[in-house]
């Protein structure tokens, strides 16, 4: 067997992060620029070419690392690729270049703050992305699985990087323990699958399986070990406990990243795993991904009614978010790249919930930056002392609850449950139907704490009311100033980036929610 | 048209005139101003009427749009019967407002009680002269809302609100039976004229069945707005009403309507046996148990009151015997002389500032006026001859006899027992009005007070009423003004025989009367007769208090049985979120063994399914 | 723009303009703004019906693709019954601001500002007539859900001052409540699409023939329970009483008088139109269940000790009605869910707005602390709530009576779901519950205005002064019952006198609301017959 040529133009956005990634490092450790804002004009100049690169590539799919079947294999001629760029591909590209370049700019909360060096930041964040990059393309097991690793290691070490924050480096272990079983079973499963059906090209796994050749017992057994670590990786049950713990002890943006960036790389996997190579086992799979699925968005959702903790919440819901995205994934087989079918479905919502929840995390970054706290109280009445914040965080939660005005977010719901009710499978659009509600309690209860006027959520929230919270109903007047002054005093440079964050995401929000075919037509 | 249009329009505009008038003044000049232009109005419509004459009528259909087939339009139509009872219910509106003019001279609400005698009186007009049931029904049910609003005028006194809400709540329970009867019609003849459903009843159009079933429940209606028995217990209790009402609502309007809605729709309770028997039975109780009770009662209005009941009841015995002549030639005459006592009671009750016999007695001197029409209303009411009460009384009795002997709509048990009941009935009557009359008029004062006749306001009224009292009678002599068949005026041995029984009653009473109240010589009959046979405490038991009950059951399952599943559901949920939150123990050994666990489980389960 | 939109999106850009420029303006002015386009509103609708062109279905109806990628549309179309709802949702609104533009009392002192209420209140008309004149079921939904969280708002902060915690629970369980049925319901919308392919309401109502058998009658149960929810069908009405007791006057107003109306419109509108056969299916239960709500809630009322409790529970007794007519699928009934639909708001608004000025008067709407004997103490108000009362009998003459009679009569045809049995057995039941409605009724009138006039126990003067130092110098704890408890102002009568106005109207001309409705029937029952 013989491999092609490769295609640069394809793996171009891939490598330019890469490579990107590893100026920075060295540029921070031997020209000694130590430069917060440098590494997020480094890494946002990156994104912005992978981004432009991978523009380029829209329209025609295009292949590459291709190897030609020969000899006695040849038999029937076959021509297999590890890196295929399509609509697919680029979809999930988009999602994660615009969530890596939020995510870079809410990271210049941390411009001042000594203990985080910026240039291994940059490096991390960046080769992770390249890795989540990478998986999106891959078409292979191998390469799927180090893009898998690609994505994981690095971001371990992101939870650990401040220096002398323990629970941030108690997370990371967490995070490292629960990333290496996932990976472990991963490769049990992947190599039986090898073992058993001669190949890791998706396109020959599926040739074999439709041959039917392969001992049953065996391949599904190594099917389900592979999902296992993709399952792990965007945090649905029964590996989900990692989540809030890394989340709780991880700087905001990391956490952010995350939930996102990386959850995006699982479910690419996910989707790629079901939807090629194992495509024909969709009797196996189906009802499984459909019980992780109502299991995950379910225990998300309940664990996050009693969070008193903003970060706490917003790792929950992201638990649950998860099981929204796995949901149309029961109709990913026959033409799932149908309109009606689960691929695009399961792209949309990925990139809606990214969006919403970057909006989310970016706020709270922001809060955190500020005044150091993020427990729910500290939010109160945000809307009235910073209305870009304010709104920025109320439509993000809209739209995670699903609820106009945030239209776009109803229509992710939508967007959801459709293939499942086409899929006909009516149970897991009831479990969906009733986790909207469930949802909706939480959000709803943060969104009231946070365009209360203060007066009323003093007397709501909790009874201790903070001395700068007059009891009595006040004009914006008092709270702007302590607003004000606390922007500027605590963040100082990295605050314009931050401002930025919001903006973009809010404008986004907005705008997708009056024209919503802007992302429908973006993602497939 | 037009004119059947305002006779209904006009008390309407008054009420609502009456309502925005700046002082009492303007409001009584709005009031009485509008029903006496009503009553020119009736006049000129009602007067062509009599005899064979054709029955007007129109309607407007295009304002009430299309409620799905069959229309509803506001169709009107005015006969001979229509005619008369137009002309008595615009009359005793016309008086009714004039003497309340002085009566309520000093009530600080007389504009709303003004206008809603006015709207009263436009209901009842618009039942009268309905062609559409539906018009009939609003009609009906409007007088319903107001006698309500007026027995409830003096609100502080917990009789009265108590009085005014058994009163609504007994006629609506009857008046549902109106409506299903309307819609059932509505459904079997596809239309709501009155004209029509009667065309296609003559024509045999509807099953007999439905004739029964319908006949059945407008007598329900009937039986409720009239007070008869099992729904009489509401009348007398609405007599803490301001008397004017109680002679509108006795004479006129209200328990009229119930006896008009029957002879409007006489063919149906003619084409069904066992509606006419049930409407002769209800006849025959309710006649008997009214009188009864009247001649035990220690109220002059309740007297009255019963005296309503059983009256009606003799209408209602006449339309069971098949003859709506009778019937509305009572209705006219008990309309005018009831009225007279009510006003003549109201004018008492302003001179002894109590409506009991106890505070009574030696009114004869001082007040000629009230003296004299109270004496011939009563006697009227005992049917003296040549009274306008004895003709009417006669007719019907004689209408009985009639059937009796030569069959008819009733079979001839029926009739010969409602002639019987009928004949007690006059003896009991007959005792009643004498020994009112002796507990009003005669004896000495039992206490101080300064007798005095009315203001004029007050007197015109009382005169004005005497003359038909006293002539009305004629009209029965005319036979056919009503339209339809001749029948001799007067039944000889009936009238002898009535005539009899008034004068022997009545001066057995009076022989009786000389020592004290006649009514001591019920002896223990008299406290069941004034408890008026407990009824009411059985309604109570059996319809009231279980209602309550279930209230409160009802009350308590809400509370206790479907809100403890919300409840329920939403403790379990945060019981879930608690456990959840302990399973995140920051151990992560358990996050791992959980995942191998549920991975083991997947996997196993897939390999299972393969083989 | 087309009018119809423009009928539409005029509330919620007036309620924009009004959050970023609000300050300029005082909030007296602010609620007459909110009143105005109500009124702009009303007017265009009223417009838009009588420029409609001879046999359309749909007056102003406009189509813009607005969300190709999922064939969903920006499809607004305003039959006769969307008219009617249109009319009711503008005219109830608009009193709700005008209700507003008056100094706030001592009660709502201590209240957020009356700018956002008003924001709130323009938002949720918007909403409605969203979901009055849509003809796309997701447009449908999402306006069906915009309503919500307002509501919430609009609950659990201008709600009763007295009880914190209290009103925010009920809030709470209302959204929750809604939320979960509609979401039902929105799984049901889309099995049909599924089906039909599209979700243009008005293109599925000609292709329904095919949606028979066991999964449509799932999907129409689905449907049915969100709408049943928000209606509400008993036993599902538990969340009403809450909600009612604890809103504001005018969020009582706006839950019965729109809120409640967007369930029974998609039964009539959305429901019955576009799954005819399954909805054969279920329409008996409907109806039962309806007929058990008009029983229960009277019995309910019978003996309810608070004042706006009771007039929640009679509610519920009223949309029994409602679901009773649906529950036949007959021309009659269906004409009747709307006309009760339209009377109950009217009429139940006067209701609440009456009790709710009471409330803010007496600081409670206990009856035991209300007093007694209001005719003397305010007969004004007196004589607008006993109208209210007498309408809410169902006295003919008044609108709330060709509502129930229609209903009966659909029950009396027995439609393609009964049989004569089963048929005449509920329209006796629910004859009963009209009696047992007058007996509370009268029951409460001689409880609450007649009587020796009593003072109320005010207890609003406590939590005044506990939450709010800001009102001490207005505070009126030293007021003379007279001045404790003043008659209608002028706001009030104007609102009083419009919902009776059109009360007795409608009562005496049915035709205007029936004639537009029979307008809409063909195509609404077109798949029943």
């Amino acid at each position: 067997m013989t491999l092609t040529g490769f295609d640069w133009l394809a793996l171009g956005p891939a490598a330019i992060v890469a490579v990107a990634g590893v100026v920075l490092l060295l540029g921070d450790a031997f020209a000694g620029v130590r430069s917060w804002m440098l590494g997020t004009a480094g890494s946002l100049a990156a994104l912005g070419g992978a981004a432009v690169a991978a523009a380029g590539l829209s329209g025609d799919g295009r292949e590459t690392m291709c190897t030609q079947l020969t000899g006695q294999e040849a038999l029937e001629f076959a021509e297999h690729c590890s890196f295929v760029v399509d609509n697919l591909t680029l979809g999930l590209w988009w999602i994660i270049l615009a969530g890596a370049v939020l995510v870079v700019l809410m990271a210049a909360a941390y411009a001042d703050d000594a203990s985080m060096p910026p240039g291994e930041f940059h490096f991390l964040l960046l080769s992770s992305v390249s890795g989540a990059l990478t998986l999106a393309a891959s078409r292979d097991l191998v390469s799927l699985v180090i893009a898998l690793e690609l994505v994981s290691l690095p971001s371990i070490a992101l939870v650990a990087l401040r220096r002398g924050d323990l629970p941030a480096s108690r997370s990371a272990w967490t995070f490292f323990l629960a990333s290496v079983t996932a990976t472990a079973i991963t490769l049990m499963g992947v190599s039986m699958v090898y073992g058993v059906t001669g190949s890791v090209f998706f396109d020959g796994i599926r040739d074999e399986v439709q041959v039917g050749a392969a001992p049953e017992t065996v391949l599904r057994t190594g099917v389900i070990l592979t999902l296992a670590g993709l399952v792990f990786k965007i945090g649905a049950v029964p590996f989900h406990m990692w989540v809030p713990d890394t989340y709780a002890g991880a700087p905001v943006p990391v956490a952010a990243y995350l939930s996102v960036v990386s959850k995006a790389a699982g479910i690419a996997g996910l989707l790629l795993v079901l939807s090629k190579p194992f495509g024909t086992l969709v009797e196996l799979w189906s009802p499984l991904v459909a019980v992780v699925a109502g299991v995950t968005m379910t225990v998300g959702n309940v664990a996050a009614l009693r969070q008193t903790d903003a970060i706490g919440l917003l790792a929950w819901s992201s638990v649950a978010q998860a099981g929204f995205v796995v949901a149309p994934m029961v109709a990913l087989a026959g033409d799932a790249g149908s309109v009606d079918g689960g691929l695009p479905a399961a792209v949309r919502y990925l990139g809606i919930y990214a969006l919403a929840n970057l909006a989310a995390f970016a706020v709270v970054a922001l809060v955190r930056a500020r005044i150091g706290r993020t427990d729910i109280a500290a939010f109160r009445g945000l809307l009235r002392s910073d209305r870009l914040a304010g709104f920025t965080l109320a439509a993000g939660l809209l739209a995670l609850a699903g609820f106009p005005p945030a239209i776009i977010g109803l229509l992710a719901k939508y967007i959801a449950l459709r293939p499942v009710i086409f899929y006909g499978d009516g149970l897991l659009a009831v479990v969906m139907a009733v986790n909207v509600m469930i949802g909706l309690a939480y959000y709803l209860r943060f969104l009231a704490v946070v365009i209360a006027p203060e007066a009323e959520t003093a007397l709501q929230l909790d009874g201790s009311a903070p001395d700068d919270a007059p009891a009595a109903p006040t004009g914006p007047g008092t709270t702007t100033r302590t607003a004000t002054e606390a922007s500027a005093t605590v963040i100082g440079s990295g605050y314009l980036w931050l401002r930025a964050a919001l903006a973009l995401t809010l404008a986004a929000l907005v705008i997708t929610s009056l024209w919503p075919d802007l992302i429908m037509q973006l993602l497939i | 048209m037009i004119g059947l249009a305002l006779v209904i329009g006009l008390p309407l505009l008054a009420a609502l005139v009456g309502l925005a008038m700046p002082n009492r003044l303007r409001a009584a000049q709005v009031a009485v101003g509008g029903a006496a232009a009503t009553w020119v109005v009736a006049v000129v419509v009602a007067l062509p009427r009599f005899g064979d004459a054709e029955p007007v009528g129109g309607s407007w259909g295009h304002a009430w749009g299309t409620l799905s087939a069959p229309a509803v339009t506001f169709a009107l139509r005015a006969d001979s019967m229509s005619a008369a009872l137009l002309l008595l219910a615009a009359t005793v509106a016309l008086l009714v407002q004039l003497y309340s003019v002085a009566y309520l001279a000093d009530d600080s609400q007389y504009r709303a009680y003004a206008a809603i005698v006015s709207l009263f009186s436009a209901s009842m007009h618009a039942v009268v002269v309905a062609n559409d049931l539906f018009v009939l029904l609003i009609g009906w049910e409007m007088m319903g809302v107001c006698s309500y609003l007026l027995i409830a005028h003096y609100w502080k006194r917990s009789d009265a609100r108590d009085g005014a809400a058994k009163a609504f709540l007994m006629t609506r329970l009857a008046d549902v039976g109106l409506l299903v009867a309307i819609i059932a019609l509505g459904q079997a003849v596809d239309s709501y004229r009155i004209s029509d459903v009667l065309d296609a009843v003559a024509a045999g159009e509807l099953s007999s069945a439905m004739i029964t079933t319908v006949a059945l429940l407008m007598l329900l209606a009937a039986v409720g707005k009239s007070a008869q028995f099992p729904l009489h217990t509401w009348l007398p209790d609405a007599m803490p009403g301001p008397t004017p009402i109680s002679a509108l609502i006795h004479s006129a309007t209200m328990v009229a309507a119930g006896v008009y809605l029957i002879a409007r729709m006489y063919p149906l309770f003619a084409d069904s046996r066992s509606a006419t028997i049930v409407l002769g039975l209800i006849a025959i109780v309710t006649m008997l148990i009214g009188a009864a009770f009247a001649l035990a009662q220690d109220d002059l209005k309740r007297v009255l009151a019963w005296s309503t009941v059983s009256q009606l009841a003799y209408m209602f015995a006449a339309l069971a015997v098949g003859s709506v002549v009778a019937a509305i030639g009572h209705l006219l005459a008990h309309g005018a002389f009831k009225a007279l006592l009510f006003l003549v009671a109201g004018s008492v009750a302003q001179i002894v500032r109590s409506t009991a016999f106890i505070d009574m007695g030696g009114l004869r001197r001082g007040l000629p006026v009230t003296f004299v029409t109270g004496t011939i209303g009563l006697a009227a009411l005992a049917g003296l001859v040549p009274l306008s009460g004895f003709f009417t009384k006669d007719a019907i009795l004689g209408a009985a006899s009639d059937s009796a002997h030569d069959g008819g709509a009733a079979p001839s048990w029926l009739a010969w027992s409602i002639l019987v009941a009928g004949l007690v009935t006059a003896v009991l009557t007959a005792a009643y009005v004498t020994r009112t009359w002796l507990l009003v008029y005669g004896g000495e004062r039992r206490s101080p007070f300064h007798a005095y006749d009315p203001p004029s306001l007050m007197r015109w009224p009382l005169i004005v009423l005497a003359v038909p009292t006293v002539l009305l009678g004629i009209a029965v002599l005319e036979p056919g003004w009503l339209g339809g068949a001749e029948a001799e005026p007067v039944h000889a041995w009936i009238a002898v025989v009535s005539t009899l029984i008034v004068v022997v009653v009545a001066g057995l009473t009076w022989l009786v009367g000389q020592s004290g109240d006649p009514a001591v010589r019920l002896g223990p009959a008299r406290p069941v007769l004034a408890r008026e046979f407990g009824v009411d405490a059985v309604y109570d038991r059996f319809a009231v208090r279980p209602t309550l009950d279930a209230a409160d059951v009802v009350l308590h399952a809400d509370s206790d049985v479907v809100d403890a599943y919300v409840r329920g559901a939403s403790s379990g949920t945060m019981t879930a979120s608690r456990l959840l939150r302990w399973a995140q123990n920051h151990n992560v050994q358990t996050y791992i063994t959980v995942a191998v666990v549920g991975v083991a489980v997947a996997a196993v389960l897939a390999g299972v399914s393969a083989s | 723009m087309s009018p119809l939109t423009l009928v539409v999106i005029a509330p919620a850009l007036a309620a924009l303009l009004i959050w970023w420029q609000g300050k300029r303006w005082s909030d007296i002015d602010v609620a007459r703004i909110g009143a105005a386009v109500s009124a702009f509103s009303l007017i265009t609708a009223w417009f838009v019906w009588l420029t409609r062109g001879e046999s359309v279905v749909h007056a102003g109806e406009t189509d813009y693709e607005w969300i190709p990628a999922l064939d969903i549309h920006w499809h607004l179309g305003m039959d006769g019954i969307s008219y009617c709802m249109v009319l009711l949702a503008t005219v109830l609104s608009g009193l709700c601001c005008l209700s507003l533009a008056r100094p706030p009392s001592r009660e709502a002192a201590h209240q957020p500002d009356r700018r956002s209420l008003v924001v709130l209140i323009l938002v949720i008309e918007a909403a409605s007539l969203g979901v009055f004149t849509a003809l796309d079921l997701v447009l449908f939904f999402i306006c069906f859900e915009l309503a919500l969280i307002p509501m919430w708002f609009v609950i659990a902060w201008w709600g009763d001052p007295h009880d914190p915690a209290g009103r925010r629970r009920a809030a709470t369980r209302f959204l929750l409540f809604t939320v979960l049925g509609s979401a039902l319901m929105f799984v049901g919308f889309i099995g049909v699409a599924w089906q039909t392919g599209t979700l243009q309401i008005d293109a599925i109502t000609w292709r329904t023939a095919s949606l028979t058998g066991t999964l449509n009658t799932l999907l129409a149960v689905a449907i049915a329970l969100g709408l049943a929810v928000k209606t509400p069908v008993w036993p599902l009405h538990i969340w009403l009483p809450d909600a009612h007791a604890k809103a504001p006057t005018i969020g009582s107003v706006l839950l019965a008088g729109v809120f409640l109306k967007l369930g029974t419109y998609g039964f009539v509108r959305i429901l019955v139109p576009i799954l005819p056969v399954p909805a054969e299916k279920i329409g008996p239960y409907l109806a039962a269940f309806g007929v058990a709500g008009i029983v229960y809630g009277s019995l309910a009322c019978l003996r309810q000790s608070d004042l706006k409790r009771l007039i929640a529970y009679s509610s519920v007794g009223h949309m029994g009605f409602v679901a009773l007519g649906v529950g036949t699928l007959t021309a009659s009934g269906l004409s009747a869910a709307v006309f009760i639909s339209v009377a109950h708001g009217l009429i139940t608004g006067l209701l609440f707005f009456v009790a709710g000025w009471l409330k803010e008067r007496s600081g409670s709407s206990e009856l035991s602390t209300l007093g007694s004997g209001l005719y003397g103490r305010m007969p004004w108000l007196a004589m607008a709530f006993a109208f209210g009362c007498l309408a809410s009998v169902g006295v003919p003459g008044l609108a709330g009576f060709w509502g129930e009679m229609l209903a009966l009569r659909g029950a009396y045809e027995t439609g393609p779901a009964m049989n004569e049995a089963g048929a005449w057995t509920l329209l006796g039941i629910a004859a009963f519950g009209i009696v047992l409605t007058t007996a509370y009724f009268v029951g409460l009138m001689r409880r609450l205005l007649h009587g020796e006039p009593v003072p109320a126990v005010s207890v609003g003067a406590a939590p005044a002064t506990a939450t709010d130092a800001g009102t001490v110098e207005t505070d009126t704890d030293t007021d003379t019952e007279a001045e404790a408890e003043p008659d209608l102002d002028r706001e009030e009568r104007v609102v009083c006198i419009v919902l009776v106005v059109s009360v007795v109207v409608l009562g005496l001309i049915p035709g205007l609301l029936s004639g537009p409705i029979a307008q809409a029937m063909p195509w609404i029952i077109g798949g029943v017959r």
